[in-house]
């Protein structure tokens, strides 16, 4: 179920807020209510600084341009939402960031560092385990492995000692109040739960980077909230930076900034700090749906 | 699950089925190859079983043909002796005796109590001048039985020993076998042949090369005639059938089992990549995904060995039995 479940009627038909709708009204009240620590963790290091990404796909008979010239910079404690429609290069862009996928041009520095081979192995996956913590829409977590072990995974990756990650992984459990389901197999969580664990999982190596991929897409409203606050929360004790790809401008409403993509672009930029958040983002993605639309 | 050893286990949980039907391909491929080569042992030892009742441990015949003018010679002998591939040698006596009784000529092997001469024509009885020993054949037609008295040409001999008939080898279904120097005596009465003996059994010596050996003995005289018996026309055919069959069915047994194997393991790839694909994305290098395949290949692998090992013996030590006792399976026989 969608956050913001008027988002596929603007997409379709542009009918605008129906804001007597108690839904609509629920989402406002606990908006506006929200103690989001916006910008107070923020630093002016930067972290990822995209200069001029561009990634085109080519085949025989095609070529796709799916990112065209992205710059931006992402600072140590900040959230960044991009928003955009399907294919406007929002996935492509988290897949070049978490060394997944080599852009065509252009170059991501890293902490101020700059490095050719990063998507080549094994320093792709050395720069993945190091730098990035990946959040996915669907989970993806190992259906074999327990609570516990799936949290644990990484550390095991890393080659961490026993010993250590036992009392790391029991910290993030009690973080993510998942203790008492810690032998529990993902199948047998709630959809929040398995995303907690993700969540868990993406920061028990405690990388200065986490880029989730729709993390509340297939979550309720009220466990998509949980999931938003467990996520700034984490930033903020670990002072992480966040990438963040919605379609939904409510949970935009949780970063710092927001992206907005469309046809590979960065086509604009918003601050969120004003509690007018949600009307200002509804309305430029209205516009840019309205765009692919026509 | 501490480490990526535990991992490999701990994913074989997912992927149950799979993992099974893998281990069961590697345990059939394993039995089937570990049957091929039993069953080639069985082939070469039966064999070689069957040369050692046809030739004893005999490994050449060294003569001359009948149509030759010549004969063995006590220098040939001696010459032959001091090569050292030869381990042992054996003089035979080849002629015709009349036995008074049927007023018969009748094919007779003069021989050496040797091991050699034992062993070539199956007699455990020491043979001295006055005693014979004959095939089963024979001592029926004769009525004769072990401690009869036999007349040859009017003398009398004991019949110590009767022997089994030796069909579809080569020899004279009659035969009769005594002392190696009477035999030579009735040679000189009958045939006028002055001769030491009429051809040698030679035993070469372990790992000696019989063809390089029989070229070393052809060496002292061109005009020899050496049969050697792995050279048999039997033996050979039945060699040739038996590589023949080995071949062939090592091929099929091949492209059976790699089918199965490369299936299996297709799968179990497949049906893992999507785990694969989420440890890549938390920073597992390419290093760490093989270490987890080849983990889990060496788990499947010695399973399926150790699985074949133990159907391989069980069906040997039952199936093959029973299946034998039932007459359906006679593999011993099946190419010889």
């Amino acid at each position: 179920m969608k956050l913001f479940p008027f988002t596929n009627v603007l997409l379709v038909g542009g009918e605008g807020l129906r804001t007597n709708d108690p839904v609509i009204r629920k989402i406002k009240f606990s908006f506006y209510n929200e103690n989001i620590l916006r910008g107070e963790y923020m630093s002016n290091q930067t972290v990822l600084d995209i200069k001029e990404l561009s990634k085109v796909y080519k085949g025989e008979k095609y070529k796709v341009e799916a990112l065209k010239d992205i710059s931006f910079q992402l600072y140590q404690g900040e959230m960044v939402a991009i928003m955009g429609t399907s294919g406007s290069g929002k996935s492509t862009l988290l897949n070049i960031l978490g060394a997944l996928d080599e852009p065509t041009t252009g170059s991501i520095k890293v902490n101020g560092n700059y490095s050719k081979e990063m998507f080549q192995e094994p320093q792709a996956s050395l720069y993945r385990r190091d730098n990035i913590g990946f959040i996915f829409q669907s989970f993806h977590l190992l259906k074999d492995l327990t609570v516990e072990e799936n949290i644990a995974l990484p550390l095991i990756l890393k080659g961490v000692k026993e010993t250590l990650t036992t009392s790391k992984v029991n910290q993030v459990m009690e973080l993510m109040g998942l203790t008492e389901w810690k032998s529990h197999r993902p199948i047998q969580l709630s959809g929040g739960q398995q995303q907690r664990v993700a969540i868990g999982r993406a920061i028990i190596t405690e990388p200065p980077i986490i880029l989730a991929d729709e993390p509340t897409g297939n979550l309720d409203f009220n466990t998509s909230v949980d999931i938003l606050n467990a996520l700034v929360d984490t930033k903020t004790r670990l002072k992480q930076s966040i990438l963040l790809v919605t379609h939904d401008p409510y949970v935009a409403t949780y970063a710092d900034r927001v992206l907005f993509f469309h046809d590979g672009h960065i086509v604009d930029e918003y601050k969120c700090n004003t509690h007018n958040d949600l009307e200002y983002i509804l309305e430029k993605f209205k516009l840019i749906t309205k765009r692919q639309v026509v | 699950m501490k480490s990526l050893k535990g991992l490999a286990f701990r994913l074989f949980r997912t992927n149950k089925f799979i993992v099974l039907s893998s281990i069961l391909s590697i345990a059939i491929a394993a039995m089937l190859t570990l049957s091929m080569v039993l069953f080639s042992f069985n082939a070469q030892s039966t064999l070689k079983h069957e040369l050692k009742q046809m030739y004893g441990d005999m490994d050449l015949s060294v003569g001359f043909n009948i149509d030759q003018s010549k004969v063995v010679s006590p220098s040939l002998i001696e010459q032959i002796s001091q090569n050292k591939n030869v381990e042992q040698l054996s003089r035979v006596s080849i002629t015709h005796v009349t036995l008074d009784k049927i007023n018969s000529s009748t094919y007779t092997a003069g021989v050496e109590n040797s091991d050699l001469a034992k062993s070539r024509y199956h007699f455990k009885h020491f043979l001295n001048h006055d005693s014979i020993a004959m095939n089963k054949g024979l001592a029926k037609t004769l009525h004769a039985k072990v401690g009869d008295k036999v007349s040859i040409q009017g003398h009398s001999f004991t019949l110590v020993e009767t022997i089994n008939d030796l069909d579809a080898t080569g020899i004279a279904p009659d035969m009769i076998l005594m002392n190696q120097k009477t035999a030579k005596e009735y040679k000189r009465l009958n045939e006028h042949v002055h001769a030491d003996a009429t051809y040698l059994l030679i035993k070469a010596k372990k790992g000696t090369n019989v063809l390089t050996l029989s070229n070393q003995i052809k060496s002292y005289d061109k005009d020899l005639r050496i049969d050697v018996a792995e050279q048999d026309p039997f033996v050979k055919s039945n060699l040739q059938s038996l590589q023949v069959f080995v071949i062939v069915l090592s091929f099929l047994v091949l492209i059976v089992t790699s089918l199965l194997i490369i299936s299996n393991f297709e799968l179990l790839l497949y049906k893992m990549k999507n785990q694969f694909a989420i440890m890549r994305s938390l920073g597992a290098t390419t290093k760490q995904i093989s270490q987890l395949i080849f983990t889990q290949s060496v788990i499947i692998n010695l399973s399926g060995i150790c699985m074949g090992l133990l159907g391989t013996f069980l069906s040997q030590k039952y199936v093959y039995g029973w299946a034998n006792s039932l007459r359906f399976l006679h593999l011993q026989h099946s190419f010889i």
